[in-house]
């Protein structure tokens, strides 16, 4: 796991209990902090590493390898025909998992299983550091690969050295997405096997040119696994067993996918706390603020079909967005407008409003985004006095700037503010358009 | 002991050279492979001599011609297995010739080698090397093959990206290693007299994959090299043995699947060999079911590499119980010996070098030898070496549980109850039935003088009722001769119809099943497209049809063979009655008997066809893609089943006719020389007694019939006493060979 991710994973997790804690009677709040939760527990799980390979082709082995040490207790794994999960606990666990869902085995060792369990996967966790960085999904050769495949980010394919990629194998791989070849390694066991470097150079030379485009790498490791004697341990740290580079290449492969997953994860969690901060309150408001609210929806709707009709352009429906917005803060909580002549000014300036979208429909998709902003914005601000609960007024604030801090709608209005004030033209990314991200698509947020 | 050095030319045929003797399993206490039938062989090849000399020229003629079959027999046994798992240097081992055959870390050999010990030599070369021949490699060349010719039969345009792959490559690759000299050589072959290690590596190897494919000299041919045909000196076998070393299967680079499979066909018996380390795969096991199909019975399995076992004593028996249970599983009923060993040891044994030694005490695995207790353990050290006794003792075990030995007594075993015994078997009954029919005719004949010279001594007929008597005789006997030749023509026409009919009995059995399994794949598909849940990937399932058409296949061809039995039967009370005209006491040939179909089944080969619906997955996924509704998948997929087993249909049927009527033509052809060799031997007695009445006719016509010659009464007895002798020494072959069918006994391992 990576600092990147660990920080997300922090800010994630305060982020969840402040709401938890404000207890707000409210659907749109719950529904958010359930999905902050169910992130959080996809975030905090290592990418997956799965190991395929036919029958005795080292698979465990190499589970062996990856860990290090002699952690994995042999007896579970060599005496099972399903899926076995590592993963990263802080005491050793063994779970068995039935058709009647997971069991956790403490009257047993880790080296027997109860009998007469119909086991569909076993899992252990172990308190392995290695294991934060990925887990480990040892697969039986007879299983279905498609279905092991799905919930994996990294795949290796397990060969023996001697009798490296047969037909029967390629055509197994052959079956897999393309994402399984960019994510997966062919790792060539038992080459202890080999009687010299010749012969490993030849191997390896083999499957490169026979393997291509399929895999990110080829690796050749000695599967030290147990019951090697102090021969073959000798002899394989003569030329090395391989596995350090294999972890070596498994762990810069699980940190980019970390990577990739929390740059992902963000713009998820920006997507949920906005919608979040749109619906805030929705209910909760009395009905005169309800009336106020939708003035102002009426207005900022009749705007935007002036942008839909095509009888008004961008710039000028969000000056007057941003006009109409100030007005109706304004009357809902005096004197917290200050500067709107100065911005509708700079909109002005601003002439075809050449830092907004190019395209028509990223800009109305701008538009109605910014609209609803401001709607949820004026929500709070009506909720000073119109809320039926006067005192969850503090604890609304405290949602809104904790969900604006997740969406980054801090940085939004920021961004917006420096194209108003600036008027420096477009957005750095002006072809990536505006995503469902809002002003992020536009490069706003950076 | 066999040391065969680099560069150092190999024995040829003719001269027993260094590496080929039996001198490393004699040491076992074991003869030469096969020689049990070696022996019978050589007995029956004395008995067909000792027979042409007491039979008349009709039978003298079957007996050359079966001596001539006799001489030319060879046992032949393929190797067949995966990639990778030490076909070559299990045939080294098996030959006692560490070196004989190339081998290497990587898939390595290409072509199909034949190696051909205690045969003559066309030309008397020692290796020939046959290239493809122009359209054999345009067809791989420019369309991969047959798997390019059935994946345009299932989806037309269709180009697979894989093979297009391995089909260039193969093309630059011939290219960059013959330049422009390779157009010559298609159709052609190599030719040379002696074998040099090293001349194999040109043709029969796929060399290098990413070196300098211009400056190796390793593979230079091997792409367009179909076959190598080596002759060897006789090796370790007694008996003439084609050993075939094949291509591995499953091998990703699968164009010349084909080629390989055609040249198993006419394999005697086959060695599959597996390693310990994944021993029996799906791959395997498909392998073995092809095996299966093509010689029921005739497999042997070798795991080998035990030696990659990390504690052998402990691994191997749960290896050895994994293969039989799933053999047990998989072919019920069938005996097929399994022996471990590792074909590394075997070699190393038969040239235990330095080098050898270092490498062999690197692992582990060698503690075995004194798990068995053939070597106490700490006798088991690199150091003990240097003692020539350990030597001696350890070269012993490591020989002893290479499987090597074990192995030869089970090739002996098998070849017992190969093709090569049933033909031995066929011969020695014929010999017997001539031999008994030569052996009647003989005591008649020699009865008949008795009563003559009997009659001679007691009243004198005259010559001219003799005369008589005997131009009536041989009037009798023209037209009994005249009558075998009608009546021969005749059953022959019969025979033909019999089969005809028969067959088209049997192609029309055949069509059905197919039929009946087209319509049902038919209904199954379109049952799961209807269901919305189209499938991602459809397969057809041709293990079942091939299945159910071997039962079809055995179920008529049976019946067929019953028909053809029972027609002979019938048709030698017929010929009795003819011959019992001119012979009353002849004893004549038996009614092939009923107890046992002795028609020997024909290979189903056919089925192992490798059809359009047996391509993977990928194919069918766009197969299905360009239809556009399920009855249309439906339809095309019913209509491809059938035209794809079609050809398998025919070639079924063809084969069994083929054998139906060599047999028929065979044993009605014996049935008919041993009646044409009676009729024979009594037209040359009566010759002969003419002679001796002409010879009276004249002057002394009225005088007493001439005296029979004591030389012609000795003559006769001692013909009578050597048919004797051959029929007994014949049954006792019979009997011999009769045991190698029945021995079904344990395999030491």
């Amino acid at each position: 796991m990576n600092e990147a991710m660990v920080r997300l994973l922090a800010r994630v997790e305060n982020a969840r209990s402040q709401l938890a804690a404000a207890k707000l009677p409210d659907k749109a709040v719950t529904y958010c902090i359930n999905g902050l939760e169910r992130m959080e527990r996809v975030l905090a799980r290592a990418p997956r590493v799965a190991i395929l390979g036919e029958f005795n082709s080292g698979k465990t082995s190499v589970a062996d390898l990856l860990l290090g040490n002699d952690l994995l207790p042999t007896g579970v794994v060599a005496n099972t025909h399903v899926p076995v999960l590592i993963r990263y606990s802080g005491s050793m666990t063994l779970f068995a998992v039935t058709q009647n869902g997971r069991q956790r085995l403490t009257d047993y060792g880790p080296d027997e299983l109860p009998s007469g369990l119909e086991l569909r996967s076993i899992e252990i966790g172990l308190p392995s550091d290695r294991l934060l960085s990925f887990q480990i999904l040892d697969t039986p050769s007879v299983a279905e690969i498609s279905d092991v495949v799905g919930d994996a980010e990294i795949l290796i394919w397990c060969t023996v050295a001697t009798r490296a990629w047969t037909e029967s194998e390629r055509a197994a791989w052959a079956a897999l997405p393309r994402r399984c070849w960019r994510n997966g390694f062919l790792v060539a066991t038992h080459r202890d096997s080999l009687q010299d470097a010749t012969d490993l150079t030849k191997i390896e030379q083999r499957l490169r040119a026979v393997t291509a485009p399929m895999f990110r790498d080829v690796l050749l490791v000695s599967a030290a696994g147990k019951g090697e004697d102090d021969a073959q341990a000798e002899a394989s740290s003569v030329v090395g067993t391989g596995a350090e580079a294999l972890i070596a290449h498994v762990e810069a492969l699980a940190d980019e996918i970390t990577e990739r997953r929390a740059h992902k994860a963000e713009k998820i969690i920006r997507r949920l706390a906005r919608l979040t901060f749109h619906h805030l309150a929705a209910e909760q408001l009395k009905k005169e603020a309800t009336t106020q609210l939708k003035d102002w929806e009426a207005r900022s709707n009749a705007l935007l079909d002036d942008l839909e009709q095509g009888t008004a352009s961008l710039s000028v429906v969000i000056e007057k967005l941003l006009r109409e917005f100030a007005i109706a803060v304004e009357e809902a909580r005096p004197g917290s407008v200050q500067r709107q002549s100065t911005s509708r000014e700079l909109v002005a300036t601003n002439g075809n409003g050449g830092g907004w979208p190019l395209r028509a429909a990223a800009g109305k998709r701008f538009a109605r985004l910014l609209a609803a902003d401001l709607t949820a914005l004026l929500r709070i601000e009506l909720a000073h006095w119109g809320l039926r609960d006067p005192a969850k007024d503090v604890d609304y604030r405290m949602a809104r700037s904790v969900l604006m801090q997740l969406a980054d709608l801090g940085g939004a209005f920021d961004a917006l503010g420096q194209i108003l004030l600036s008027g420096r033209g477009r957005p750095a990314a002006p072809s990536a358009g505006i995503g469902t991200n809002g002003y992020g698509g536009t490069g706003l947020l950076h | 002991m066999g040391e065969v050095h680099q560069g150092e030319a190999l024995a040829l045929s003719g001269g027993a050279g260094p590496g080929l003797g039996t001198g490393a399993f004699a040491q076992q206490g074991l003869g030469g492979i096969g020689a049990p039938l070696q022996a019978l062989r050589q007995q029956l090849l004395g008995c067909g001599h000792a027979l042409a000399s007491v039979l008349e020229p009709a039978g003298q003629g079957l007996v050359n011609e079966a001596s001539r079959i006799l001489e030319q027999q060879v046992c032949k046994i393929a190797v067949v297995g995966q990639i990778k798992s030490g076909k070559s240097s299990f045939i080294n081992a098996l030959v006692q010739n560490p070196t004989l055959l190339p081998t290497d870390v990587t898939p390595w050999t290409t072509a199909v080698t034949n190696l051909h010990f205690g045969q003559a030599a066309p030309g008397n070369y020692a290796a020939i090397f046959q290239f493809f021949s122009e359209g054999e490699w345009q067809g791989l060349a420019e369309g991969g093959g047959r798997i390019r010719e059935l994946t345009q039969r299932l989806v037309p345009g269709f180009e697979p990206e894989l093979l297009r792959h391995h089909v260039d490559a193969l093309k630059r690759r011939a290219g960059a290693r013959l330049g422009s000299e390779y157009g010559q050589l298609l159709g052609r072959a190599h030719y040379f007299s002696a074998i040099q290690t090293d001349l194999l590596r040109h043709y029969v190897c796929s060399g290098d994959f990413s070196i300098d494919a211009s400056a190796a000299t390793a593979g230079k041919y091997s792409d367009i090299t179909k076959t190598a045909d080596l002759y060897c000196a006789r090796g370790p076998f007694e008996y003439p043995v084609t050993v075939t070393d094949t291509p591995g299967t499953n091998d990703p680079f699968h164009i010349r699947d084909e080629i390989t499979r055609r040249s198993l066909e006419a394999a005697d018996l086959y060695i599959v060999v597996l390693t310990a380390r994944q021993p029996l795969s799906e791959s395997d096991v498909s392998l073995l079911r092809l095996m299966h199909g093509l010689n029921r019975e005739r497999i042997i399995v070798f795991v080998n590499r035990i030696d990659d076992l990390a504690d052998v004593g402990r691994d191997l028996g749960q290896v050895l119980t994994f293969v039989e249970g799933k053999l047990k599983e998989e072919f019920p009923g069938a005996h097929i010996p399994i022996v471990a060993g590792s074909a590394w040891w075997a070699s190393s044994a038969l040239n235990l070098d330095a080098h050898a030694l270092d490498r062999l005490f690197e692992r582990r695995s060698l503690g075995y030898l004194g798990q068995m207790g053939l070597v106490p353990y700490d006798e088991l050290v690199r150091h003990a070496m240097d003692y020539a006794a350990h030597r001696d003792r350890f070269r012993k075990a490591l020989l002893t549980t290479s499987g090597l030995p074990a192995m030869h007594r089970a090739v002996t075993q098998l070849m017992g109850s190969s093709q090569a015994a049933q033909c031995l078997g066929q011969i020695a009954r014929c010999f017997s039935e001539i031999a008994s029919a030569s052996e009647s005719a003989t005591r008649s004949e020699l009865g008949s003088l008795t009563v003559q010279q009997r009659s001679a001594a007691t009243a004198s007929p005259r010559s001219h009722d003799q005369l008589l008597q005997l131009e009536q005789e041989a009037r009798v006997l023209n037209e009994v001769g005249l009558q075998i030749g009608e009546s021969g023509r005749n059953i022959e026409a019969q025979l033909a119809d019999l089969i005809h009919e028969e067959m088209s009995e049997l192609r029309a059995s055949l069509q059905r099943a197919v039929d009946r399994h087209a319509s049902l794949e038919r209904d199954v598909l379109v049952d799961t497209l209807r269901r919305g849940r189209a499938p991602k990937v459809w397969m057809h399932e041709g293990v079942d049809l091939r299945r159910r058409l071997a039962e079809v296949f055995r179920m008529g061809f049976e019946r067929a063979g019953a028909r053809v039995l029972d027609f002979q039967r019938r048709v030698a009370p017929e010929l009795h009655q003819v011959l019992k005209l001119v012979a009353p006491d002849a004893k004549l040939p038996a009614a092939p008997g009923a107890q046992r179909l002795e028609i020997p089944m024909p290979a189903v080969a056919p089925l192992s066809r490798f059809v359009a619906l047996d391509l993977d997955g990928t194919w069918w996924s766009a197969f299905l893609r360009g239809r556009p509704s399920p009855s249309a998948c439906g339809a095309q997929i019913e209509a491809l089943i059938k035209s794809e087993f079609q050809t398998v249909v025919d070639e079924l049927v063809r084969s069994a006719e083929w054998a139906l009527s060599a047999y028929g033509a065979t044993t009605t052809k014996w049935s008919f020389g041993i009646c044409i060799n009676i009729v024979q031997a009594l037209e040359r007695r009566r010759e002969q007694l003419a002679r001796n009445y002409n010879s009276l006719k004249g002057p002394g016509a009225g005088a007493p019939a001439p005296s029979v010659q004591p030389e012609q009464v000795k003559v006769l007895t001692d013909r009578l006493q050597r048919c004797n002798a051959l029929n007994h020494q014949l049954e006792a072959v019979t009997r011999e060979i009769a045991k190698g069918f029945a021995i079904t006994s344990e395999f030491a391992i």
